[in-house]
């Protein structure tokens, strides 16, 4: 699988929360993350109640932003989350949703970048806002 | 001009969630670092997309991000050159 783009992200378990990547470029990326009853988050939130918390939405949608800026380039560099915003939770994801995320770039500058990010659950959006992301050694 | 640099403060204000007013803001006072509005980064790239959205200008180029991102006067000054 060594052209997987997940081989390039440099989370691992337990915290990587993307299971596929159906497609990517510099300029978008779309992800699946599958949330079954194993995971460990749901034990406790909410017992009795899975919910996936609404941050750990908020970090797929990250980890694909950092996918996407990282698209083409020889050495991946680490992306960090910089700003969250406007983040609207519209929907609870649960045990047996398959999360559907998009990252789409607004604007580069320097080693930042303002993405437009999604997670949908069918055609129905579970959170939308949008995310600013650094790579490594951001300064101006 | 000044009608620009009104436009600029006050876009400045709004996005930036900046807590004065547009009258605290000086010309010509240095938007980035110690001693002017203390900008940051992260405030430079939402500069950069409002001044896409709201005034058509592009900026990407990290020379031309250092001189014209200075202050309001010198943002109005590109803004100026490009019409």
């Amino acid at each position: 699988m060594k052209d997987n783009p997940l081989s390039r992200l440099p989370h691992s378990y337990p915290f990587r929360f993307l299971d596929k990547v159906l497609e990517l470029s510099a300029e978008r990326g779309i992800a699946i993350k599958n949330v079954t009853m194993n995971e460990a988050f749901l034990q406790g939130h909410f017992k009795g109640n899975p919910i996936m918390p609404g941050v750990l939405i908020i970090e797929a949608m990250a980890q694909l932003a950092g996918l996407v800026m990282n698209f083409g380039k020889t050495e991946a560099a680490i992306a960090y989350l910089a700003q969250v915003k406007d983040i609207k939770f519209k929907r609870p994801v649960t045990a047996g949703d398959q999360l559907k995320v998009i990252a789409e770039v607004n604007q580069n500058f320097m080693s930042l970048a303002n993405f437009s990010v999604k997670a949908l659950i069918g055609d129905n959006i579970a959170a939308e806002g949008e995310l600013v992301i650094a790579t490594q050694g951001s300064s101006y | 001009m000044s009608d620009i640099n009104e436009k600029l403060k006050a876009m400045l204000v709004r996005r930036l969630k900046l807590k004065m007013t547009t009258q605290d803001i000086k010309d010509n006072a240095q938007l980035f670092g110690e001693g002017g509005l203390g900008l940051d980064s992260i405030d430079a790239l939402e500069l950069v997309v409002g001044l896409q959205k709201e005034f058509g200008v592009s900026i990407t180029d990290k020379a031309v991000a250092e001189k014209v991102l200075v202050s309001v006067n010198t943002i109005a000054d590109f803004i100026e050159g490009r019409k």
